[in-house]
């Protein structure tokens, strides 16, 4: 409070007295408001309201016995409009998404919310001139990063504009064109507190991995930076500026880098890191995909000589796993659903013995 | 109680103009936004508390068509009432 009243002060150019007695008179005039009448609106802030709370039952924990909680009141506060819209305004680019399909799974969702944080991703780095390559790269983590990744990115935002708007003060000019992970990393680091660092570090750990695995022998410029960079920019905003052109340096240096690398196919992703559910299921949509493509050319071309071996279904097989067991690839299984004359490729259950087919390549 | 009432009321309780206090009200309020975008708690003792809050995503239906919406996550202003005034209301 005695923050808000010298703030207020300084605004008005009024004595610290002054200001604190309008501000005391002010909260007390709400106070006494709600006593004679049970709302007060004030324009540009919201509305109080006295609303009654009625009585419920509720069950002890301990006792799991029933007693009625006494309806009481309560004050309420609606915030205005316009202020409303001046707080949101970190995330006022997002609108009410409807979904398509009324029974959307699990998956679908998923999926969504992937969107979403790609969507903000690439608003993120649009606003920041980002060249192409790195867009793209910015982009793929977010999507790895399952159900928490979304939120964590969102969360971001906040402390990232406000950088922005503190950077672009200061330093007018000198904007981040050349933008890379570690500095959209960095500054969100610094101000958002634990839940956040713990939340990004999934996110960062996934960057991390990606940059190692494609760079290989030039990973380390990722954690050797932080630290240095975390403590320069906790200082106060002046320096902002200092660390701006000690990133952008830094990360001209690695750009070059990650433009070489070819970005790489969704696909490949899962299989070279154990990552979440979302891109399985992405990948697996792929694979499907593929399978459809080519199981039909395959079925041509190659012949069927003659029986391999004898194989008896267990509980937890299928015929892209058979496949996969004989042939080394999952592909192969409507050889095996013709050679064995399987009406329906879905009714293949515990205890059947199937024929494996002889391949032979037709050319 | 509107705007209006309120501020006359106020003019009365400090002995100034109408539209003094009108002015000194908006630059109160302006002070508050400021510090709440910064993400400041704005604490009056014997009153209360402003804090701005994160709500998350969520996914909402819309009664009469059944359509899923997905709402995004949203900042808002929260206010929480001091004890003391909780109390008088219980």
């Amino acid at each position: 409070m005695t923050d808000l009243c010298a703030a207020f002060a300084a605004q008005q150019n009024i004595s610290k007295a002054k200001s604190d007695v309008f501000v005391k008179a002010f909260f007390e005039l709400i106070k006494e408001g709600l006593e004679k009448d049970d709302t007060i609106k004030i324009s540009g802030f919201g509305v109080f309201k006295i609303i009654e709370i009625s009585s419920r039952e509720s069950v002890d924990v301990n006792t799991g016995k029933r007693f009625e909680i006494k309806g009481h009141k309560k004050i309420s506060f609606t915030p205005d409009n316009s202020l409303k819209e001046i707080i949101n305004k970190p995330f006022a680019m997002f609108d009410i998404v409807e979904l398509e399909d009324e029974e959307g799974n699990e998956e679908q969702n998923k999926v969504n919310k992937a969107a979403i944080a790609t969507v903000t991703q690439e608003k993120e780095t649009d606003a920041e001139d980002v060249t192409g390559s790195d867009t793209i790269e910015a982009t793929e983590p977010a999507k790895e990063e399952t159900v928490p990744a979304p939120a964590v990115v969102k969360e971001a935002i906040t402390p990232e504009k406000k950088e922005e708007i503190k950077v672009n003060d200061n330093t007018k000019n000198e904007k981040t064109k050349k933008n890379d992970n570690t500095e959209v990393a960095i500054p969100q680091k610094v101000q958002k507190s634990g839940r956040m660092i713990a939340g990004f570090g999934g996110l960062f750990v996934a960057v991390a991995i990606f940059a190692l695995f494609f760079m290989k022998q030039k990973s380390e410029p990722n954690p050797v930076e932080q630290p240095n960079e975390i403590v320069k920019i906790e200082t106060p905003t002046v320096q902002v500026s200092d660390s701006i052109v000690k990133t952008e340096k830094d990360s001209i240096q690695e750009l070059p880098q990650t433009i070489e690398q070819p970005v790489p196919p969704v696909t490949n992703a899962p299989q070279t890191k154990g990552t979440p559910v979302c891109i399985v299921t992405l990948s697996e949509k792929e694979m499907n995909k593929r399978l459809a493509d080519f199981s039909l050319n395959d079925t041509l071309s190659f012949v069927t000589t003659g029986v391999l071996v004898e194989h008896t279904v267990t509980a937890d097989e299928t015929l892209t796993r058979i496949s996969n067991k004989y042939y080394g690839t999952k592909k192969m299984w409507p050889y095996i659903v013709k050679y064995n004359k399987m009406g329906n490729p879905n009714g293949l259950c515990k205890g059947m013995v199937l024929k494996i087919p002889v391949l032979q390549s037709k050319n | 109680m509107n705007n209006k009432d309120f501020i006359n009321e106020l003019s009365k309780k400090v002995s100034l103009s109408g539209k003094e206090t009108e002015d000194m009200v908006n630059g109160l309020l302006a002070t508050i936004t400021e510090r709440l975008q910064n993400d400041d708690t704005i604490n009056i003792s014997g009153f209360g508390a402003f804090e701005v809050k994160k709500k998350m995503e969520r996914l909402s239906v819309n009664p009469k068509t059944g359509k899923r919406m997905l709402v995004p996550p949203k900042l808002t202003v929260v206010y929480k009432p001091s004890a003391t005034l909780k109390d008088k209301y219980k």
